[in-house]
């Protein structure tokens, strides 16, 4: 069991880095408290993650078959590739990074299956484009059928900060259940633990992240999503759960910072500002082939160090 | 409404109690002036002046009664509780400038029919006719957002004319050889104190207008 403290590791830097783009923007504008969005997301990655975190599991286990030693390797270089890159500033998915390292260790062992890749890079490419849209049709429902409903500030106060608060659970249970295959996913294929235990373990390694080192992040994070507005991010949050979440359904980890991007963008379109810029641009593409590659770069080291 | 999220109603009755004794400090203080310039510094101006006094003291201690609430209440958004803080603070300076120009004539015993008192009469009507404007602008933030816009646009208009005339009678003022330099500028700064009042109603409706906009998708 001990070998799954790289697991653990991962699923913490996970709920650091990523209960951000959840709650973030309700803890920023002190819409909710810091203790109440950590206590709420914790809870509710727990249950996504037992309720629906399987499908996730399986795609990322088809990737490479492995063992107990390979999969500690794996997880040490996707949780080291995250931490150098928070450290570095630099933008950073752990679920790109948990496939790059499945890769690295993999083609050390001759095990690689290239077949899902396909189907997973596809999806990491139809995340934000997929949040954009999402965002776009929210936008829209807003604006003909909410908007005249919603018409003087107190309700619509109300309406904003229920929503936040909703939308942050729904996007909580969301990453459970989508991300959780990136902390257990390969423990899970070596037979050391059940999907349920996989589930389980992943959920509370996530809301350790969550509980213990995510409050500087989200204030970063919400301060940036909030400068559009509160009903805006909210949009925007509702986009991002949303676009995860059908991600959980088709069983692939995705990256929640790449689809609050995607819903920003879409917000920008409706709004006609141009809210893409080339650093947004260049860290998506940075996410799709540099995190991944870091991590193949890691993990390639360390198994042929083990070997 | 007091429920999870709040006195819900709260909020909107103090607004209102806030803007009607606003509102009766102003009338109150046009009246005050009216009369001054027909009688100068009677016991009648006097008795008014205090009760100008009375209804800014009162205005103010809604203000603090709003804040409180508004600290206190859950329902609003942060944001929100400071956009209200500020409209609440220009509301308040309309009886601030209000009692402010009405001081500044009675302590010093100014002799304004010697300003144009149908200028000075129109301004006052004018600056009473747009602080009713603000009234219902506020009440629609409450009720129906969009509509507030028309009311915001009126009040600027009224303030422009006012800036009109503004800028006539100081241009009088300067062009009467028979006044003293020092009399001249007592005149000027009353008629700019009175343009105040126009000037940080409209100020309160540009802080409408942001409301809006910011809440808009």
């Amino acid at each position: 069991m001990f070998k799954l403290i790289s697991g653990f590791f991962l699923g913490w830097a996970l709920g650091s880095n990523d209960a951000a783009n959840i709650f973030g923007t309700a803890v920023a504008t002190r819409t909710i408290r810091f203790w109440t969005a950590a206590i709420l997301t914790s809870i509710f990655v727990i249950i996504g993650a037992v309720l629906e975190g399987s499908g996730g599991i399986h795609t990322l286990g088809s990737l490479s078959s492995q063992t107990v030693n390979s999969a500690f390797v794996t997880s040490l270089a996707a949780a080291i590739t995250v931490s150098l890159m928070t450290y570095l500033k630099l933008p950073v998915s752990t679920s790109q990074a948990v496939v790059g390292a499945i890769i690295g260790s993999g083609i050390v062992r001759n095990t690689v299956n290239f077949s899902p890749l396909f189907k997973i890079f596809a999806a990491w490419v139809f995340t934000p484009i997929g949040a954009l849209v999402i965002s776009l049709i929210f936008m829209k429902i807003y604006i003909n059928f909410i908007e005249k409903h919603v018409n003087n500030i107190v309700k619509l106060d109300k309406m904003v900060k229920i929503g936040l608060i909703m939308a942050g659970i729904y996007g909580a249970y969301a990453l459970g259940a989508n991300n959780v295959a990136n902390v257990t996913g390969v423990y899970v294929k070596t037979g050391l633990i059940t999907p349920f235990q996989g589930a389980l373990f992943g959920g509370l390694a996530i809301a350790s992240g969550v509980l213990t080192y995510s409050r500087n992040v989200m204030m970063t994070v919400g301060k940036r999503i909030t400068e559009l507005s509160s009903l805006n991010a909210l949009i925007a949050v509702l986009a991002e759960s949303t676009t995860v979440y059908i991600y959980a359904q088709i069983g692939i980890p995705v990256s929640t910072s790449q689809a609050i991007v995607g819903a920003v963008i879409g917000i920008g379109l409706v709004k006609g500002v141009n809210l893409i810029n080339k650093n947004t641009l260049k860290n998506i593409f940075f996410g799709w082939l540099g995190t991944p590659t870091i991590a193949l770069i890691i993990s390639f080291i360390i198994t042929n160090f083990i070997k | 409404m007091v429920g999870f999220w709040g006195d819900t109603d709260k909020i909107v009755e103090l607004f209102e109690e806030h803007e009607n004794t606003v509102e009766s400090c102003l009338n109150k203080f046009v009246k005050t002036i009216e009369l001054y310039i027909e009688k100068g510094g009677s016991q009648e101006v006097k008795s008014l002046s205090k009760e100008v006094h009375t209804l800014e003291t009162e205005a103010d201690k809604i203000r603090r009664k709003i804040i409180k609430l508004l600290i206190k209440e859950k329902y609003l958004l942060p944001n929100t509780r400071r956009d209200f803080l500020n409209l609440l603070e220009y509301l308040d300076k309309v009886a601030d400038y209000a009692e402010g120009a009405l001081d500044y004539v009675i302590l010093q015993d100014m002799d304004i029919s010697q300003i144009g008192k149908n200028h000075l009469s129109d301004v006052l009507e004018m600056t009473v006719r747009q602080y009713k404007l603000l009234k219902k602008a506020v009440k629609l933030l409450f009720e129906n957002i969009d509509e507030a816009y028309e009311y915001v646009a009126e009040i600027e208009k009224i303030e422009s004319q006012i800036d009109d005339i503004e800028r006539i009678l100081i241009s009088r003022i300067s062009k009467r050889d028979e006044l003293s330099y020092g009399l001249k500028s007592l005149y000027r700064d009353f008629v700019t104190m009175i343009a105040n009042i126009s000037d940080v109603i409209e100020d309160a409706g540009d802080e409408i207008e942001l409301i809006i906009a910011l809440r808009k998708i």
